[in-house]
């Protein structure tokens, strides 16, 4: 018999996990995701201060260069 | 990339939710090198071509050839892709499209990586890099990794508190959602009661070191950015905890932990990577780990730190 990993006992759902990418068009060419409007969604993160990033598609770009990944990996 | 430019001089191998590489991208458009972004879930979007001379790209009305590559920024592993036609076979498809990736980029092995790619791999695995941290004498914490729950508890009897981390890395993404396991603290009334049963998977369990504050150091060639991380919370452990506030500053380390640093760097054939260390209240500085795919986007945002230039100077220089 075996029992369960204790590490399961600090799981913790990442609730600003969201992609939040349905409103945003990936260019093959660039290599850039653009907005509506066809300029790059990176941009607009430049140009901001953190207190204004509140769009979810931001906060996900915050989300995704942030502290919480750091491996060339990831599960699926 | 632009259109009329189809021989890319670096390829940046990734994901494409990887947005360090979109902030890598904009700074890299001011050197008009050309470049090419591929992602690994783009594979069914992509028509890819490989004939032991060269490679070429096709997606819609441009085409890229890699005959004229001379580096490679590499970020993600080609481990994400879409899913399988006919669902069973998924998993056996997406080892043919690793493999396919893999063998690929290895055959590009003139090319400058950073970081090459199986060296990232071999970087990665957690008890290695303790070993060799030990080797080259870093201070590192008391540690025991085993799926025997004897074992562990009498480790941790024998430290003051401990704290328990993921071997591999903490982020899970399952249909049920995405979920995180970041380092935590094994508190006494936690302790294994079963003994008699193994632990499906071994767990790595380590002292708890006292902590005066959280050191990242992003080094990159011969250049090293080390920041040091205040947390506003003192209990939690991990400060890559996304809810916990952070105070951050560049700090200075010593030249022989410098020194160290480029040692490790070297024994794991790395260019880039991220290392963490506690600086613990009497001034020692204790090896956590090392990050080869680190991310340091906000590190640049919070403090003004040109990563992306040195990686870019790296890429083309």
């Amino acid at each position: 018999m075996n029992q369960t990993s204790p590490l399961m006992q600090f799981k913790k759902r990442e609730d600003n996990a969201c992609p939040g990418l349905e409103s945003v068009n990936y260019n093959h060419i660039t290599g850039l995701w653009e907005d509506e409007n066809e300029a790059p969604l990176i941009s607009t993160y430049f140009t901001i201060d953190r207190a204004q990033r509140s769009d979810l598609r931001l906060r996900t770009i915050i989300t995704e260069s942030g502290e919480g990944i750091d491996r060339s990996e990831r599960s699926v | 990339m632009n259109a009329q430019c189809s021989k890319p001089h670096v390829l940046l191998v990734t994901n494409k939710d990887d947005f360090a590489v979109d902030f890598l991208i904009y700074r890299l458009k001011d050197t008009s090198v050309p470049y090419f972004r591929l992602n690994s879930d783009n594979i069914t979007d992509l028509g890819i071509t490989y004939d032991l001379h060269d490679t070429t790209i096709k997606c819609q009305n441009f085409r890229v050839s890699l005959c004229a590559l001379r580096s490679v920024y590499f970020r993600r592993a080609p481990t994400v892709f879409p899913e399988s036609i006919i669902k069973n076979d998924t998993p056996f498809i997406n080892r043919e499209r690793r493999d396919f990736f893999e063998g690929l980029y290895l055959s590009y092995n003139r090319a400058k990586w950073i970081n090459p790619i199986f060296a990232t791999y071999i970087a990665e695995r957690k008890l290695y890099q303790l070993f060799l941290a030990k080797k080259i004498g870093f201070n590192i914490p008391k540690t025991i990794v085993s799926n025997d729950p004897m074992n562990v508890n009498e480790f941790m009897k024998e430290q003051e508190a401990s704290i328990i981390k993921p071997i591999s890395h903490g982020l899970q993404i399952s249909n049920e959602g995405v979920f995180s396991i970041y380092t935590s603290e094994i508190k006494d009334t936690q302790r294994f009661a079963n003994s008699d049963e193994l632990f499906e998977a071994p767990v790595l369990v380590q002292e708890r070191i006292s902590n005066y504050r959280d050191i990242r150091v992003t080094v990159v060639g011969h250049r090293i950015f080390p920041v040091e991380i205040e947390k506003e919370d003192d209990i939690e452990v991990d400060w890559r905890k996304p809810d916990i506030k952070k105070i951050y500053k560049r700090h200075k380390l010593p030249s022989e932990l410098e020194n160290k640093i480029y040692s490790l760097q070297k024994e794991l054939n790395l260019i880039y990577s991220a290392v963490d260390f506690i600086l613990t209240p009497n001034g020692e500085y204790i090896f956590l780990e090392t990050n080869p795919a680190g991310e340091w986007v906000w590190l640049e945002r919070e403090l003004g730190l040109d990563i992306s230039g040195q990686i870019i100077d790296e890429l083309i220089g």
